[in-house]
């Protein structure tokens, strides 16, 4: 069995008070309106059920026309309002997990406003039907990957 | 696409073959070279080349007395779009992120 670690770093510098920002992240309507909307052809969200506050629960449910169906439950493991939000989740591919995450979402204060910062660290998990791992195992792949996140 | 990508995954999910895969992004080599850094038998060797060979990521030619082996790079196309795919919908997340706090706010923070 092997585990095959990621780290994708994203960044937005934005024009609004971190308090906006939090509350975007941890208010569930407001949060249904970025996380779950949106122009995707390929995918249908068939299922959003949301509870932010710390030791709360989230789950959501996609279908991609030619991957199957996606589910991602998630648990807030801290919520330190407006600067940090801390919550795992698991990602299935039918019943089949294929990843599970740390999520650490950063909100400081910056000239701009608000940097933002979400922090996923990521494990690839065991395929779940055998002893064998589905992880992208080239040094090539996971170098696309990080790159760009890294720059 | 969902059964090409188990082949990607299952015929990398050993360290021998990703090992052969990382050597093979250098250039093409022969079955020899290939085996050269493995503590193994050279048929338990060839068996994982020919899982590789089976799943569509190498293929192999006789030159002479020495068979030599180059990667493919097609089916390494979807499984890098699925990686990417992660990234690329936090990039969308947090554009409408970024455009709903901002017209929360309007231009004055």
């Amino acid at each position: 069995m092997t585990h095959d670690f990621q780290t994708i770093v994203v960044t937005r510098d934005i024009a609004a008070t971190p308090e906006t920002v939090f509350a975007l992240w941890s208010d569930p309507a407001l949060k249904e309106g970025w996380f779950m909307g949106g122009d995707r052809p390929d995918w249908a969200s068939t299922e959003y059920v949301s509870d932010l506050a710390e030791g709360g629960e989230e789950r959501c449910v996609f279908t991609h026309a030619e991957m199957g169906r996606f589910t991602i439950p998630s648990h807030v493991l801290i919520a330190q309002a407006p600067s940090r939000c801390v919550s795992a989740y698991r990602m299935d591919r039918g019943d089949t997990p294929i990843t599970a995450s740390l999520v650490t979402i950063a909100v400081a204060r910056s000239a701009k406003g608000t940097a933002l910062t979400p922090t996923e660290q990521i494990v690839f998990t065991d395929g779940g039907d055998s002893l064998e791992t589905r992880v992208p195992g080239t040094e090539a792949v996971i170098d696309k990957l990080v790159a760009p996140a890294e720059a | 696409m969902a059964n090409s990508l188990d082949a990607f995954f299952a015929a990398l999910a050993d360290p021998t073959r990703r090992a052969v895969i990382e050597r093979l992004g250098h250039g093409p080599a022969a079955v020899g070279e290939l085996h050269a850094p493995h503590d193994m038998a050279l048929p338990s060797f060839l068996k994982h080349l020919s899982r590789l060979e089976a799943a569509g990521l190498v293929r192999s030619e006789k030159k002479g007395r020495v068979r030599i082996v180059h990667i493919e790079a097609a089916p390494f196309a979807p499984a890098e779009d699925w990686l990417a795919r992660r990234r690329r919908l936090w990039e969308a997340r947090l554009d409408r992120l970024q455009e709903m706090a901002e017209s929360m706010e309007g231009d004055d923070p």
